[in-house]
């Protein structure tokens, strides 16, 4: 009878495993019992196994479930009482040791599994500061922001969500910085999720968002765990996903996607400028090609003379009206991009010529475009890639295109329409239900240093309101400000 | 009684300078010297100050009325001191008056930007445009929108201050004597004609309920109002001193005519930037105009806003479909200035003696 059940137990076991042909018995007779190792050979760490668990067996007096879970030299075990449980585990990576006659088994940690080693970030590229990136492994990853902040009150929570194909998130903040009703808005939608799978941290962005019919991204991903701390200390909260090399990073506001890290790692003069100079581009990158064409369309009077003589000489030869022209340029530019973007990076060079040389200048001689627009088109281009986070610099580049179509069709008035729309979806759009637009509207002074400029450390004495941080107290304020006598 | 709104909805104290200031100017600072110069002569810049003045003690009844009893917007107020049915009559009446007003810059704006600029351009289609943009702001938007927009439009367009200044490089100021010509009746007349440009202030109104610290409120209100007067004036001045008599009885968008003269490096006709620009004056009067309409045809219909701004906006546009010519829009124009000094220059004072006056009689009857 007995028999009869242990049989039974691999055979379900292997059925809830979808019968995989890497599914492994290894049935061993010790001490006049039969003990059942399960495990999936492709899954599982084999020396791990052959020296912990197989010749630890071997060698243990009394063989049973009790007697393992007391003495196996593994870290992780626990113990199972289903088939289902069993399956599971084993999916997971793990061994079961089922011993005979007994009903429940136990299951050890020995997965290994299979990561690419830490690397320099790609896409978040920065001159100071730290250079490693997070990788696919959520273990991993965890481990790196553990080895950042040593925080006694770092709280990683565990929500598994898909239902197909289960993932594992993580919330991650600190338990007195961050504001409980923002993380408590995370966990509720993270709960709510009923989906079979989730396959990025970037979808999963996607599905937590407030508002989907905006071009706005209304969370931030980064692959550098600086800034992941960085963000959580400042009260904010980071989402983990299992095999995404990306943190979510929320709530954020429309100034967060134009901050580095960089910004606190230089000195606070420079990167006051250089912040100044980012935003700057990224007004020009929306605003320039579209006021071109708003200009020479319809408001040539605008353009002081000698200026309108030059204009006018290089835009002599070109048949088109000033739409078609920068449409046409901007277009070219974007598809340099985007083919820059998928080629591999051995061919990825020869683009720079294509596209600078070739195409640029072919354009101009063949009388396509004006030499005015190629300079407008390619400062526009600079100051979209100068927005430190990538989905920020494609919402921008993208939304120049409809204020170009409102330039053509109303001149300056069209792009004040534009502004305007902009203006007032902006208001609208909210991150984790917090207002897109902070510290502007609502207008929060004292986040200005942290949004717009860098001061002198000694100013941050407070963490940013807008992340409206349980503990805003970094350092004392008093003690910072204190002045010293002339001959102290 | 309307339920006052949720502690989410209402907004600071310091928001209300905003929300006042932003209200009142508009299209009228563009184009009101000259109306007021046609009046009171060279004392134009008198009429303008008497006028402010006469709305502070306008602002202030305002808030000594709302304070007075539990019923804290006009709707609400009109239907406590006559009653249901003459109430609704009085409150639909301010409905309207505000959907005149709402047409009216519509016109206004897209009329001044079809001369300047677009000769050729419908007006059908501008006014559409900006109908859209309404509705497209304040559906989902709501007060907290208007109050945002009322904000960041205001910092958008403040620096033109330091532009009109520029003028008085030519200024002859021999043009403001002899001071103190005006007879009481051109002054009042002066007066008079200044209210379109000035209106925007009873929106107060409406927007109490909305406001966190009242009493605070009330300062930033007044502060917003002395902000208005000052601008009104100094442009008036400019204008005066910049312009000759005979010009200015004939240029009927001095402030713009004036922006002709300053030059940058890369801007030469800086007028076509400020008309454009000044969309974003004029989007918190349409919003503001708008929103206070939908609040009002919710305590008349008992219907939802949303559903109300899109009535009203289809409303608006079809009166805006009946203008075509400079000549009635200026009527038209005129005609809601002369409404709007009724509203809200004179019957504040009598709204609060209706509301004392009722008070007391329910005291009495008590």
């Amino acid at each position: 009878m007995m028999w009869f059940t242990k049989k039974n137990r691999v055979d379900d076991v292997a059925k809830r495993l979808a019968h995989s042909p890497d599914f492994m018995c290894r049935r061993m007779r010790c001490r006049g019992k039969i003990v059942d190792v399960l495990f999936l050979s492709n899954l599982i760490n084999h020396d791990h196994l052959q020296q912990n668990v197989l010749a630890f067996i071997h060698e243990q007096e009394d063989v049973s479930i009790d007697q393992l879970a007391r003495c196996l030299p593994i870290g992780a075990i626990r113990i199972c009482e289903t088939e289902e449980e069993m399956a599971s585990v084993i999916r997971d990576g793990w061994a079961v040791i089922s011993i005979e006659k007994e009903k429940r088994a136990l299951a050890v940690n020995i997965a290994e599994k299979v990561e690419r080693s830490l690397e320099k970030a790609e896409t978040e590229s920065l001159v100071l500061g730290p250079k490693m990136s997070f990788t696919e492994s959520i273990d991993t990853n965890i481990r790196i922001l553990r080895q950042n902040i040593t925080d006694e009150h770092l709280v990683t929570e565990k929500i598994t969500i898909g239902e197909r194909n289960k993932l594992e998130v993580r919330v991650v903040y600190i338990q007195d910085v961050a504001d409980e009703t923002n993380v408590q808005t995370v966990k509720q939608r993270l709960s709510e999720l009923h989906i079979d799978e989730v396959i990025d941290s970037s979808v999963l962005a996607q599905l937590l968002d407030d508002h989907a019919y905006t071009i706005f991204p209304q969370y931030l991903l980064t692959e550098l765990p600086d800034r992941l701390a960085y963000s959580l200390m400042k009260g904010r909260i980071g989402i983990f996903v299992d095999r995404s090399p990306t943190v979510i990073i929320c709530p954020t506001t429309f100034f967060s996607f134009f901050e580095t890290t960089e910004d606190i790692y230089l000195r606070w003069t420079m990167s006051t400028i250089l912040r100044a100079v980012r935003m700057l581009g990224i007004f020009a990158s929306i605003f320039l090609s579209p006021l071109y064409v708003a200009v020479i369309t319809y408001h040539y009077e605008v353009i002081p003379s000698a200026l309108l003589l030059t204009i006018g000489e290089s835009r002599s030869r070109v048949p088109f009206p000033p739409v078609i022209e920068a449409l046409f340029l901007e277009f070219m530019i974007e598809l340099l991009r985007e083919a820059g973007a998928r080629l591999p990076t051995k061919v990825g060079q020869t683009m720079g010529i294509v596209g600078g040389i070739v195409l640029g200048q072919a354009a101009v001689d063949a009388g396509f475009t004006s030499n005015v627009l190629i300079i407008i088109v390619a400062l526009s281009a600079l100051g979209s890639f100068t927005a430190p986070s990538y989905e920020m610099g494609a919402t921008i580049r993208i939304l120049r295109f409809p204020i170009i179509l409102l330039a053509a069709l109303w001149g300056l008035v069209g792009i004040f329409i534009g502004v305007s729309l902009l203006l007032i979806h902006l208001l609208k759009l909210t991150s984790l239900g917090r207002p897109y637009l902070s510290p502007i509207y609502p207008f929060r002074l004292a986040d200005m240093k942290y949004a717009f400029m860098r001061l002198p450390i000694k100013f941050y004495s407070e963490r940013p309101k807008t992340n409206r941080p349980k503990n805003s107290r970094r350092f004392s304020w008093r003690e910072a400000m204190k002045r010293k006598d002339l001959d102290e | 009684m309307m339920k006052t709104p949720h502690e989410r909805l209402s907004i600071n104290a310091y928001l209300v300078f905003f929300l006042v200031h932003t209200a009142q100017i508009g299209l009228g600072i563009v184009g009101v010297q000259r109306v007021i110069f046609v009046e009171a002569r060279q004392d134009a810049w008198i009429a303008v100050l008497l006028s402010g003045l006469w709305i502070h003690l306008v602002v202030f009844v305002i808030y000594q009325t709302l304070k007075q009893t539990e019923y804290d917007n006009i709707f609400s107020l009109h239907t406590f001191v006559y009653g249901r049915v003459l109430g609704w009559v009085v409150n639909a009446a301010v409905v309207v008056y505000f959907l005149m007003a709402y047409t009216s810059i519509l016109l206004g704006y897209v009329e001044m930007a079809l001369t300047w600029m677009y000769p050729d351009f419908p007006l059908w289609g501008g006014t559409l445009i900006l109908v859209v943009l309404t509705v497209y702001a304040l559906y989902g938007g709501g007060f907290r929108l208007v109050a945002g927009v009322s904000f960041l439009t205001f910092f958008m367009t403040i620096w033109i201050v330091i532009v009109v200044f520029q003028p008085l490089k030519y200024a002859e100021w021999i043009h403001l004597l002899p001071i103190w010509e005006a007879t009481p009746k051109q002054m009042t007349n002066g007066v008079l004609k200044t209210a379109y440009t000035m209106l925007g202030f009873e929106v107060l109104y409406i927007v109490y309920p909305f406001v966190k610290e009242k009493q605070r409120a009330h300062r930033y209100a007044q502060l917003g109002v002395l902000l208005t007067t000052f601008l009104v004036a100094s442009v008036t001045v400019i204008a005066i001193v910049f312009f000759s008599p005979m010009q200015l009885d004939v240029t009927i968008w001095a402030s713009l005519s004036m922006f002709t003269i300053i030059k940058f490096p890369f801007i030469e006709r800086f007028e076509y930037v400020v008309i454009p620009l000044w969309l974003l004056v004029i989007l918190p009067n349409l919003l503001m105009f708008m929103w206070a309409m939908t609040r009002g045809g919710k305590a008349l219909f008992h219907v939802k806003q949303k559903y109300l701004l899109f009535i009203f906006a289809c409303v608006a546009y079809a009166l805006a479909l009946f203008f075509e010519k400079r000549a009635t829009i200026n009527e038209f124009i005129d005609k809601v200035g002369y409404y709007g000094f009724g509203f809200s220059f004179i019957y504040p004072f009598f709204l609060y003696v209706f509301v004392r006056m009722k008070m007391w009689i329910k005291g009495s009857n008590k």
